[in-house]
């Protein structure tokens, strides 16, 4: 039972925690206005407040008016409602009981908006005055208009009336307490205006209130326990729909949130990549031409007469040094565009431009290639496939020290699979994962990049064991359909 | 330095093509001789220990030590010695950084022949604290 109650508060807390209340600014003027409230009230209650006929429904009301109080629904995520079904708790109580009514339910809803919005005895004391002159004030007004009859209409509209001016009795001070308590900031006038647009609400506080009266005549304390039961029911809709606007703006939020830290991420990978291909380029290809237009400078605009033998020899020397620097230089080049944007990938398929690939790596790596025939590829599958490669190539390059690399491609129902195997050092998964989280991309990158593309992709290495990347795609892009493959037997490359 | 003897110079730089490079250049000089080749700062502080160049050509960006704290070193162990730097930038940062190191002035990689011949020639003229090469 216990428990039961402990998890339903639990869900209760889960809604969006209602704004703290403005610091009060004490000033005389305000001291005064609430002073005099203060002075009206009780002197209201000293006169008009009897000893109850039926204390029991006074007190389930008051004990009501709390709990309705404390567990309201201020605003749905930002809009405010300043629905309150505690005004309706209030005004049956009072209407059915009278002034008595009207100060327990004042006392009560005080105590569980003390709950909610922790306002401090000022307040706490200056809503409880205010409360009771509305109470008392709709308890005039619905004798004034019944005391001209017994009509079914009169009894409606003594309701409406009664529902109006408990209304305005509540918000009208309200407005003038708050101008004054924030010196004028929030002004009298902005806050009746702001009052106005929730004022059809009292036709519900007037309506409901008839209910109770109706009720607690008839079947007295059951009767009015009976009209709760929609306004406990009505406030639990509340309740639960601000929790799920409140559960969806945080979701929201949330994908939001994730959405800029991958687009961070990838602008991230896309300034690594520029700055490794800027000083790829600076490194290697800018030095090397610096150096062959020194040397070419020194013997640019000479006399053929002038040189001496060793001139000659060195100009002889250069001519093939500086092929061979040409040609370095052109080879870095061409293996930067590939990695830019591959050409052959576009024009040609996946074979020819993970054969360039793999040639590029240089002399220190065996490498061998190994492609399913008649395997026909989507385009966008196949910059998947081969950006995979590419990355995972570079990645063993630059970890593994391995000897052998192999990339194998094959059909496997619907699906191709490409695998990266090296037998290089590997790497602990565990210690990747950890790596990831701390922000680190790579792996990672490729991970979303696959799953962007509809596929997936699985990664095993152990210290020492090597490492196998494998990416499992669908044949073709779900854009154009599925693609007939041909039936080839298969041949393995090379 | 010494007015009417040539010019000794040290070539510093970590790729082999430009160090080869800049040799032909300032080998064809009959003002300026090559008495060493360093590939780094390391070596480009230890043969300057030896052979006291009158100035260094030093490229800014250098495995083990790069160009700015082997101009710092030298500053202090060979004040003789003008250091001119070499570098494929003009970045203003890089460029500030390196005449605060003590260096006399800096020329670009892509440079003619010409003012890279002149630029030597300017620094081993120059007092430690000339700046101006062009």
């Amino acid at each position: 039972m216990s428990s039961a109650w402990e998890s339903l508060k639990r869900r209760l807390d889960v809604l969006p925690a209602e704004e703290p209340l403005g610091r009060v600014d004490f000033n005389s003027g305000l001291v005064i206005y609430v002073a005099s409230i203060w002075a009206i009230a009780a002197a209201a209650a000293l006169v008009t407040v009897r000893v109850p006929a039926d204390p029991l429904t006074v007190v389930l009301g008051a004990l009501a008016a709390c709990l309705l109080s404390a567990y309201g629904v201020h605003s749905l995520t930002g809009a405010q409602i300043e629905f309150s079904v505690e005004s309706m708790a209030h005004l049956g109580l009072t209407l059915a009981v009278g002034p008595a009514g009207a100060l327990a339910a004042s006392i009560g809803g005080s105590i569980g908006n003390s709950r909610r919005f922790h306002p401090g005895w000022f307040r706490s004391l200056y809503n409880t005055a205010d409360y009771f002159l509305a109470d008392l004030a709709a308890w005039f007004v619905f004798h004034a208009v019944l005391h001209s009859g017994n009509d079914w209409w009169l009894q409606l509209l003594a309701g409406l009336a009664a529902g109006a001016a408990q209304f305005l009795v509540n918000h009208l001070p309200l407005a003038g307490v708050i101008r004054l308590a924030t010196r004028g900031q929030m002004g009298f006038w902005r806050n009746v205006a702001r009052t106005i647009g929730t004022a059809p609400y009292f036709v519900g506080y007037g309506l409901s209130a008839d209910g109770f009266v109706l009720l607690h005549r008839t079947a007295g304390a059951f009767g009015f326990m009976l009209m709760l039961i929609p306004l406990i029911l009505l406030q639990g809709f509340l309740v639960f729909l601000a929790r799920r606007v409140h559960t969806f703006e945080l979701e929201t939020k949330a994908y939001q949130e994730a959405r800029v830290r991958l687009l961070q991420r990838a602008i991230d990978a896309s300034n690594e990549e520029r700055e490794r291909v800027a000083a790829a380029i600076h490194d290697g290809i800018v030095q090397d031409l610096a150096g062959l237009t020194f040397s070419l400078g020194a013997y640019a605009n000479i006399e053929a007469d002038s040189l001496g033998p060793e001139d000659r020899a060195r100009l002889l020397e250069l001519v093939s040094e500086g092929a061979e620097t040409a040609r370095r230089a052109t080879r870095d080049l061409r293996s930067l565009i590939i990695e830019i944007a591959p050409p052959k990938l576009r024009e040609l398929g996946l074979r020819p431009a993970l054969e360039d690939l793999l040639i590029n790596l240089g002399t220190g790596i065996t490498t061998k290639l190994d492609i399913e025939e008649g395997l026909i590829l989507g385009e966008s599958t196949n910059g998947l496939l081969y950006r995979v490669a590419q990355e995972a190539v570079r990645n063993s390059m630059k970890y593994s020290g391995a000897d052998h690399l192999t990339v194998e491609v094959r059909g496997h129902g619907g699906d191709v699979v490409l695998r990266i195997v090296d037998d290089g050092r590997g790497f602990d998964p565990a210690e990747q994962a950890h790596r990831l989280e701390e922000g680190h991309v790579g792996l990672g990158l490729l991970q979303r990049t696959v799953a962007d593309g509809g596929g997936s992709l699985r990664i095993e290495s152990a210290p020492g064991r090597g490492t196998l990347v494998e990416i499992r795609a669908p044949i073709a892009t779900s854009r154009n359909g599925p693609l007939p493959r041909r039936t080839a037997r298969p041949r393995s490359h090379r | 330095m010494s007015n009417g003897s040539r010019i000794r110079l040290l070539i510093v730089d970590d790729h082999p093509v430009v160090r080869r490079g800049l040799a032909d250049i300032f080998q064809r000089t009959d003002d300026i001789e090559v008495i060493g080749l360093a590939s780094d700062g390391v070596e480009a502080v230890t043969l300057s220990l030896k052979h006291s160049p009158d100035v260094v050509l030093m490229d800014l960006s250098m495995p083990n030590m790069d160009g700015m704290d082997a101009t710092r070193f030298l500053m202090r162990s060979c004040p003789d010695t003008r250091v001119l730097m070499l570098t494929s930038f003009s970045g203003k940062e890089r460029v500030k950084e390196a005449l605060r190191s003590g260096a006399v002035g800096y020329l670009l990689k892509d440079a003619p022949t010409e003012e890279l011949i002149n630029g030597v020639r300017t620094a081993a003229k120059s007092g430690r604290h000339f700046r101006d090469i062009d």
